[in-house]
């Protein structure tokens, strides 16, 4: 039972970093119509710049994060002003290979900025673990259930509070009717591409903190099993990232403990997917998705 | 940066001149179009399906770029200022806004939210309260239902709900496209009372209109538009008494009978998509 709680608990944390990395995709699909792969190659910098910012600007941890995020939005914001935008709206195709063609470019710079070299962040946690209600929890997760949350409340917050966020609800509800209130598609697409790039920067940086594995060259694979996540929970439901999210990570966490050798060792890979697949066969929208997704 | 563009003191008026529009490389849909809207009034612009209504109302209020059309020809000036070719947010900011055809609410937020959407390039927070607070005034239904989703109001409601989000703008000219579209007759009333207290309050009205009656009723000048040319124009009150008019638009014959068939699919009952 004891084991059963911590293995979920190591789940909920890992499916805290998928529903960010999920949500950013979602956001960007739902306010612009595009979909944006190249979400692993903000997942990158964000664990390469919170290390820059550990080991050459001698920033504490958190501020490095806090700065982390901050640059990769705005580079985010540039990539979408400059190569995205101009296809944005050339139908379904163009943009996804424009964005497919960041997702590969990204991890090549970082590689050749920092090396493909493993490197620490010298996160505050490392692989310290602490006792709670007769659990062994790792602190880093408890770090990234929180982290979590306060970037949930933000996002939430910022939907519900500010002219921006609710711009950004008229255009994703109707963008023609959005633009003949006088909103800006450009301002509205790049904000949506900050956002996507600051939630995969925070989701980076806390992947490769020393319980996640280390700063290492591969990270943007971690954002293709946000892939099935959207998918399964809806590709323009921020819920259906958050809950997709929790149920892919937990699922994967169990299928690395409890499923036995007979299925092979890489089992917990496969897992999100066929999870992904048993919710499409009773529900093709997603959990969250509404029927009347763009029909090809 | 449009703030200053905004001249709330002197009254503004629209000059459409020789405009011509294409979309893509052959498509041609307007044919040197030339109109007014003088301010304080309610101009109409009437023609049948695919006549170039809704391309001009596009032109006029910054859409035309987003449908992928272009002016080839002519340009359209707003106070005297050349605005062709600017896009929606600029028109807004400068007095011109609109509703466009099939109301389209964002359905899934409030009431108050689509109004505050419609505000959004507004900042004096006070005019906004005011603007707010006429708008519940003169749609008492929208003030009941402020915190429903505005898919689940009747389609007359909706329509109202297309007004007052237009109308958060603060505008100096208003384009309604097809306002009467697919609405019950007694609405249809409704609108054009709506259309009068617009005017009454200031903001002169574009109006592109399939229900030639309504749009005669309400408008102080017409345009017949067909096949992207202005054909006819004048007072509405001499174009109520032409009798091509009264036949092919109003279908209403002479003699009192009913006309060709044709006639009525033309004029008074309207409920199909312009182009």
């Amino acid at each position: 039972m004891t084991e059963n709680l911590q293995i979920l608990v190591g789940g909920i944390a890992s499916g805290c970093l998928l529903a960010l990395i999920a949500l950013g995709f979602v956001v960007v699909t739902k306010s612009t119509g595009v979909l944006n792969l190249a979400q692993g190659g903000f997942v990158v910098l964000g664990c390469y710049l919170t290390y820059e910012g550990r080991q050459s600007w001698g920033l504490p941890f958190w501020l490095a994060v806090v700065v982390a995020a901050i640059l990769t939005a705005l580079i985010a914001a540039i990539i979408e002003a400059t190569v995205v935008h101009p296809v944005a709206l050339r139908g379904l195709y163009p943009p996804i290979l424009v964005t497919f063609g960041i997702s590969i470019v990204i991890p090549a710079v970082a590689a050749g900025i920092w090396t493909t070299y493993q490197l620490t962040l010298d996160d505050p946690w490392g692989l310290d673990k602490v006792g709670v209600a007769g659990l062994t929890i790792a602190q880093r997760d408890i770090a990234v259930i929180v982290v979590t949350l306060v970037v949930l409340a933000l996002f939430l917050a910022f939907f519900r509070f500010s002219r921006l966020g609710l711009a950004m609800q008229a255009a994703a509800s109707d963008p023609e009717a959005a633009l003949a209130q006088g909103i800006s598609d450009r301002v509205i697409h790049m904000t949506a591409w900050a956002m996507a790039g600051a939630l995969g920067a925070v989701a980076g940086a806390l992947l490769a903190t020393t319980g996640g594995g280390g700063v290492r060259p591969g990270l943007e694979t971690q954002a293709l099993i946000a892939l099935p996540v959207i998918i399964l929970g809806g590709l323009t439901s921020p819920a259906g990232a958050v809950v997709g999210g929790l149920l892919v990570g937990v699922a994967q966490q169990f299928a690395v403990v409890r499923v036995p050798d007979v299925l092979g060792s890489g089992f917990h890979e496969v897992a999100p997917y066929l999870l992904m697949l048993l919710v499409l066969l009773v529900r093709p929208q997603g959990l969250f998705g509404s029927a009347e997704v763009r029909r090809i | 940066m449009a703030e200053e563009l905004r001249d709330d003191s002197a009254a503004q008026s629209l000059a459409v001149d020789g405009v011509s529009v294409r979309y893509g490389a052959t498509t041609q849909v307007l044919d040197r179009v030339s109109l007014t809207v003088p301010p304080g009034s309610v101009v109409a612009i009437m023609g049948v399906n695919g006549a170039g209504k809704t391309t001009l109302a596009r032109t006029v209020t910054g859409m035309l770029g987003y449908h992928g059309g272009r002016v080839t020809a002519g340009a359209v000036r707003w106070g005297g200022r050349n605005v062709t070719g600017r896009p929606a947010p600029y028109m807004v900011r400068a007095g011109v806004s609109q509703t466009l055809e099939g109301r389209r609410v964002f359905a899934d937020l409030t009431v108050d939210q689509n109004l505050g959407a419609g505000g959004i390039t507004r900042r004096d927070r006070r005019e906004l309260r005011t603007r707010r607070e006429w708008m519940f005034e003169l749609f008492p239904r929208l003030a009941e239902r402020a915190q429903q989703r505005a898919g689940l109001l009747s389609g007359g409601e909706q329509q109202m709900l297309a007004f007052a989000r237009a109308l958060m703008q603060s505008p100096k000219l208003i384009v309604l496209d097809e306002p009467s579209l697919g609405l019950a007759p007694k609405i249809v009333t409704q609108v054009a009372d709506t259309i009068r207290t617009i005017r009454d309050s200031g903001t002169s009205v574009l109006l592109i209109e399939q229900n030639a009656a309504m749009a005669l009723s309400v408008a102080d000048h017409a345009y017949v538009i067909s096949h992207g040319r202005v054909t006819r124009s004048g007072p509405a009150a001499e174009l109520l008494a032409d009798p091509e008019i009264r036949t092919y638009y109003l279908g209403l014959a002479d003699d009192g009978a009913r006309p060709e068939p044709a006639a009525a699919e033309l004029g008074l009952t309207g409920g199909r998509a312009g182009a």
